[in-house]
């Protein structure tokens, strides 16, 4: 596989190696140099010098100018001084000056060409890594950063936009091992989604199918019982009554269950679509108390709703919170003692939702089964009335409701000290009150 | 009020029957499957249809959707079904007149028939 690192790291070390190969050459170019400058300046010291008289001193000096192959030209020239002759004097000064001359041209020939080539490595080993690094940077942009920015945008977009998802083609390389792999891990979600997708309408049309099977009997039981009661096919005694009371009584409860397993099954399916609306929680109470106002009558139980109650507008299914509020409120009659009071009440919790209380004098729960009772066929006593037998799904359903509202539902309770049910909603606003404002014209 | 009764459930039908003549009064015709069903609704003249949801031959719906294409002058329709999801509410509601659940209690039965019937005329 050709992989970005390895192009990365050949690049750049291509760079180092031409930079260090250039950068040593520039250096051995300005010693040559250096070298090449002080020996034109001792050449041409030395044939300033070789004009005046030679003096010890003046020899001494000279030695150290001449390197060794031109010793014997300045030997020869010092010989003839010292042996007083003036014309081999001459004639050797001329000789060595001649020398010098020619030495001098060379040097200078070699300083110009050496300037040149020192210069031009010079700039060669400062381009040298600029294109280096510039060609790495174009190179990491296109084969790392952009296709990077590319994924994370995907992958972002996969996670925020439901799943949607576009095949890509990879290259090969990191970055493209790394596509592939999100690739991969989204069509198993896509697929697993499908699948639950398919599973879940395999439920529902089982539960719409078996409830359908389950209601058709019913009928036939409820009917016949129901015109057995009614008395038109005849007066019945009084105990003949009762049986068909009973079975009445159970035929509805089964009806019941049916219907609550039916709901539950369609809020645990997200098939419900909460139907929101702006109501007053007044209202929401009031229309739940009017519906259960004849089971409370019976247990003899008072319902009282408290003033803070008028202060909250809701944004919600009310359908549904009313179905919330009966189901809790009709446990509360349930087990409250008979002239006893459910209380309603409502306040504004810490994170901001709405909670609506729910408050009985009943036996209360113990903790053990206060997380209990929110699943599905859970009770934790016998009703102590038994005017309406509960299907045991009630607050199953009341859960899923509230949740699907995005709020919480609870108990706190202390046995023997009573319930609290309660359960919060996000979406609310404080009341504005219309006390102020006159009273509207009435229209005929 | 002369009434077809559509249901294949024999049990349901009797008790039905039963309910409608004894309770409410009335004459009941009675179809056992959905193609029967269409066959008398246009061979008679009634004032009344009550439909299954769910038959033989044809559903409900698709009596009531024929019918109401055949017929002269359609009586009004109502859906006795056990169905209870929205969307076939729904589909109940803008086919026939009314829908009415199963199970139900024999003495509301006439009641709701009148009730639907009153709220059509209006």
């Amino acid at each position: 596989m050709k992989t970005t690192r390895s192009q990365l790291n050949l690049s750049l070390f291509v760079t180092l190696l031409l930079t260090l190969g250039f950068g040593y050459m520039t250096y051995q170019e300005s010693r040559e140099l250096q070298m090449q400058q002080s020996h034109l300046a001792n050449s041409l010291a030395a044939r300033h010098l070789s004009q005046q008289e030679l003096k010890p001193e003046t020899i001494k000096t000279l030695e150290s100018f001449i390197e060794a192959d031109r010793h014997k030209a300045l030997s020869d020239f010092i010989q003839a001084a010292n042996a007083n002759n003036p014309k081999l004097l001459k004639k050797r000064r001329q000789a060595f000056q001649k020398l010098e001359d020619k030495y001098f041209k060379i040097a200078n020939w070699r300083i110009q060409k050496l300037q040149k080539n020192a210069r031009f490595d010079f700039i060669v080993t400062l381009l040298i890594p600029l294109i280096g690094l510039t060609y790495a940077f174009t190179f990491m942009n296109s084969n790392v950063f952009s296709p990077l920015y590319s994924l994370s945008k995907r992958m972002i977009a996969f996670d925020v936009d439901q799943y949607s998802y576009k095949r890509s083609f990879p290259k090969n390389n990191e970055i493209g091992n790394l596509e592939r792999t999100f690739n991969a891990l989204a069509e198993r979600v896509l697929n697993n989604i499908d699948e639950l997708k398919s599973l879940d309408r395999a439920k529902s049309e089982f539960v719409s199918i078996a409830s359908h099977e389950l209601r058709t009997p019913l009928t036939s039981i409820k009917g016949s019982l129901g015109l057995l009661s009614s008395g038109i096919l005849g007066e019945l005694d009084k105990e003949s009554k009762e049986m068909i009371f009973v079975a009445e009584q159970e035929t509805d409860r089964l009806v019941r269950l049916i219907n609550d397993l039916l709901d539950l099954a369609k809020m645990e399916a997200k098939s419900v679509s909460l139907d929101k609306k702006w109501a007053t929680l007044q209202s929401v109470f009031k229309t739940t108390a009017k519906g259960i106002e004849g089971f409370a009558n019976t247990a003899k139980v008072k319902i009282k709703i408290t003033e803070d109650v008028k202060r909250f507008e809701l944004f919600a299914d009310a359908d549904r919170v009313q179905q919330v509020m009966t189901n809790l409120i009709s446990n509360a009659i349930k087990y409250s003692p008979a002239d006893g009071t459910v209380l309603l009440g409502a306040q504004v919790q810490e994170n901001g939702h709405l909670q609506i209380q729910v408050i009985d004098q009943g036996p209360g729960i113990s903790k053990e089964n206060q997380a209990s009772i929110f699943e599905k066929f859970r009770q934790a006593t016998k009703s102590s009335s038994q005017l309406v037998k509960g299907t045991g799904l009630g607050l199953a359903i009341s859960k899923a409701i509230v949740e699907e509202h995005g709020g919480e539902i609870g108990v706190t309770s202390e046995l023997g000290q009573g319930s609290t049910f309660y359960f919060s909603l996000p979406e609310w606003k404080p009341l504005e009150t219309k006390d102020e404002l006159p009273p509207l014209p009435e229209v005929a | 009020m002369y009434i077809l009764l559509a249901e294949d459930d024999p049990n349901i039908v009797k008790i039905a029957q039963m309910t409608l003549q004894k309770i409410g009064g009335h004459q009941v015709d009675v179809a056992i499957d959905g193609g029967k069903a269409l066959e008398m609704a246009l061979a008679n003249k009634y004032d009344l249809l009550i439909l299954d949801g769910m038959m033989p031959v044809h559903s409900g719906a698709e009596v009531c959707k024929a019918y109401k294409d055949q017929a002269t002058d359609p009586a009004p329709v109502i859906f006795l079904s056990a169905k209870s999801a929205q969307e076939d509410i729904e589909e109940f509601l803008s086919l026939g007149q009314g829908y009415i659940q199963k199970p139900f209690v024999p003495t509301d039965l006439c009641q709701s028939i009148d009730d639907i019937l009153a709220k059509v005329t209006q």
